[in-house]
């Protein structure tokens, strides 16, 4: 029943009330308004044109994140502070947070040569603390507590994970003493040669594993770590002259065949040495596996690519984001997965990795997505020039860094033409 | 007695509740509650906090102590940046409604 149903319900001098439209009005206005701020949050977000490594020079984010990087690396009170907090959570953090700024710093270095000398202190600074801490306590003290509840099937104690990180960076370390000028041949002989002797004895490792794994964490071996190794191989190769690409072919041959999960054709994440497989396709491994498998087999590596972004990638209205499991395959979030968001199942080291991934096949649309949900969910804290993410850490920063000054370097690595920066492709 | 009997019904508790709310100043004050809650978790440094998701403990703190602030920030925040908008945009959209749609009077009155 309505009032006006009613003529003479109201005294004669009532003022007429405004009126509210009934709720459901304003649920649809509700409804429509979302869906217009949804669809154009995007343009709030989104960085700017050339802010991707497929453009000359450092683009703006990469310098603010570098900047940022190096300022803690300057101020050792900052930089204890920064490693206590990483290893408060994952010692491994820290050490990968390590390897991906030596990896940037080694971009920017090759694509702004003025800046190589600057890096390379940094970098030297950073392999020695790395060195000085592996020789104080073992590869123990980059990895989690569980490293010393069982005993390696492989004796003496290496851990892949360690071994394969620490040959990137003296790697990257060298290529960059080459890149900066006014580095004295000494020196440069002696990275060389720590890098001869890291690299042999990793190419010893992966050459005598029985059934070609090599554990990182007792009878736990992972595709992460075996990438990782390989790409250090191939860098050490350029730098020296050693040839390790068909000890990666007889590997890769036996990682598709043995690792593969059969219901998405995607590789496994963890295995034992014998390769039994642990723990399945994770977004937190495959984008970056296949980023570091170019440098051994780029059309397997292109396919893994494809294939993981066809289970892992979703996008919706400008924004993406990495699942950490195909939608067959789903368990609980972990260590390596962070906090994986309800209702979007967005994880932050999957969708991290895979700003890697697109950055380093060219795939412009997918980054650009992914940057996008960075700008609106990764919280940036601009201080000055500086630039860091607080939803992150410092591996995450490091990541990104490296996402976006994936270029000249890793080029050589994959043996392309050293001067072409990454072009953009048409991935569907 | 007859006249006061037949008087419109009352809406339900349903109406009577979310009626004031479905205003279209309802709607902008909604709207700008939470952009003033982000405003002050804002202030008070919790961006920080949202370190969280990467499992990663704000300075001084556990994990178990900056989660909770963590969480309330992330939700302020996309309170803000995507509910202020639609709500404050909802507001407009209701107003039009209002304008060129008008209504039967419903016996909600605006608050």
């Amino acid at each position: 029943m309505k009032p006006d149903e009613f003529p003479g319900s109201e005294p004669p001098n009532a003022i007429p009330p405004a009126y509210t439209p009934h709720p459901w009005a304003a649920v649809a206005c509700l409804a429509l308004a979302v869906i217009g701020v949804l669809a154009t949050a995007r343009f709030r977000y989104s960085p700017p044109a050339n802010d991707a490594p497929w453009f000359p020079g450092v683009c703006p984010t990469a310098k603010a994140l570098a900047g940022h990087q190096l300022r803690v690396w300057a101020d050792p009170a900052r930089r204890d502070a920064g490693v206590t907090q990483l290893r408060q959570s994952n010692p491994e953090w820290d050490f990968m947070g390590r390897t991906f700024l030596v990896m940037a710093l080694g971009e920017i270095g090759l694509r702004d040569p003025a800046t190589a000398a600057e890096n390379l202190r940094t970098v030297d600074q950073i392999v020695r603390s790395t060195l000085r801490l592996e020789a104080r306590d073992g590869p123990f003290v980059f990895l989690m507590s569980y490293a010393r509840h069982g005993p390696y099937l492989t004796q003496p104690v290496h851990s892949l994970f360690v071994d394969g990180e620490i040959t990137l960076m003296l790697g990257v370390r060298a290529r960059l003493a080459r890149a900066a000028t006014a580095t004295d041949p000494d020196t440069l002989r002696a990275y060389r040669d720590e890098l001869a002797v890291r690299s042999t004895a990793l190419a010893r490792g992966l050459a005598e594993a029985p059934d070609g794994f090599v554990e990182s964490y007792p009878n736990e071996c992972w595709l992460f770590d075996h990438a990782f190794a390989f790409a250090a191989l191939r860098l050490a190769d350029r730098e020296l002259g050693t040839d390790h690409r068909e000890l990666a072919r007889v590997w890769l041959e036996r990682a598709r065949t043995t690792l593969r999960e059969p219901t998405t054709g995607l590789l496994h994440s963890s295995f034992t040495r014998t390769g039994r497989a642990l723990e399945g396709p994770e977004g937190s491994t495959l984008w970056l596996t296949a980023h570091l498998l170019e440098a051994i087999d780029p059309p397997f590596a292109r396919g893994l690519y494809q294939d993981t972004r066809e289970y892992l990638a979703r996008r919706l209205w400008g924004f993406a984001w990495s699942r950490e499991w195909p939608v067959q395959l789903r368990t609980g979030a972990d260590i390596d997965s962070g906090v994986v968001v309800p209702l979007v199942d967005a994880s932050p080291s999957g969708s991290g990795f895979a700003l890697v991934a697109a950055a380093g096949f060219g795939d412009a649309p997918f980054l650009r997505e992914l940057q996008t949900s960075v700008g609106l969910a990764a919280f940036p804290i601009r201080d000055g020039g500086a630039l860091h993410f607080a939803a992150s850490n410092g591996v995450g920063d490091a990541v990104l860094l490296y996402a976006l000054t994936v270029g000249p370097l890793w080029r050589e690595i994959c043996e392309s033409d050293p001067n072409r920066i990454p072009q953009t492709t048409d991935i569907r | 007695m007859i006249r006061f009997a037949s008087r419109p019904r009352p809406r339900g508790r349903w109406h009577r509740v979310f009626a004031p709310s479905s205003s279209p100043a309802g709607l902008a004050g909604w709207g700008i509650l939470m952009a003033v809650a982000y405003g002050v978790v804002h202030a008070l440094g919790w961006r920080e906090h949202t370190g969280f998701l990467s499992l990663t403990a704000s300075p001084g703190l556990s994990l178990g102590e900056t989660t909770p602030r963590g969480t309330v920030y992330l939700l302020l925040h996309f309170g803000a940046v995507l509910g202020t908008p639609s709500l404050l945009l909802a507001g407009l959209l209701l107003r039009i409604w209002v304008h060129f749609i008008p209504t039967k009077r419903s016996g909600s009155p605006v608050t």
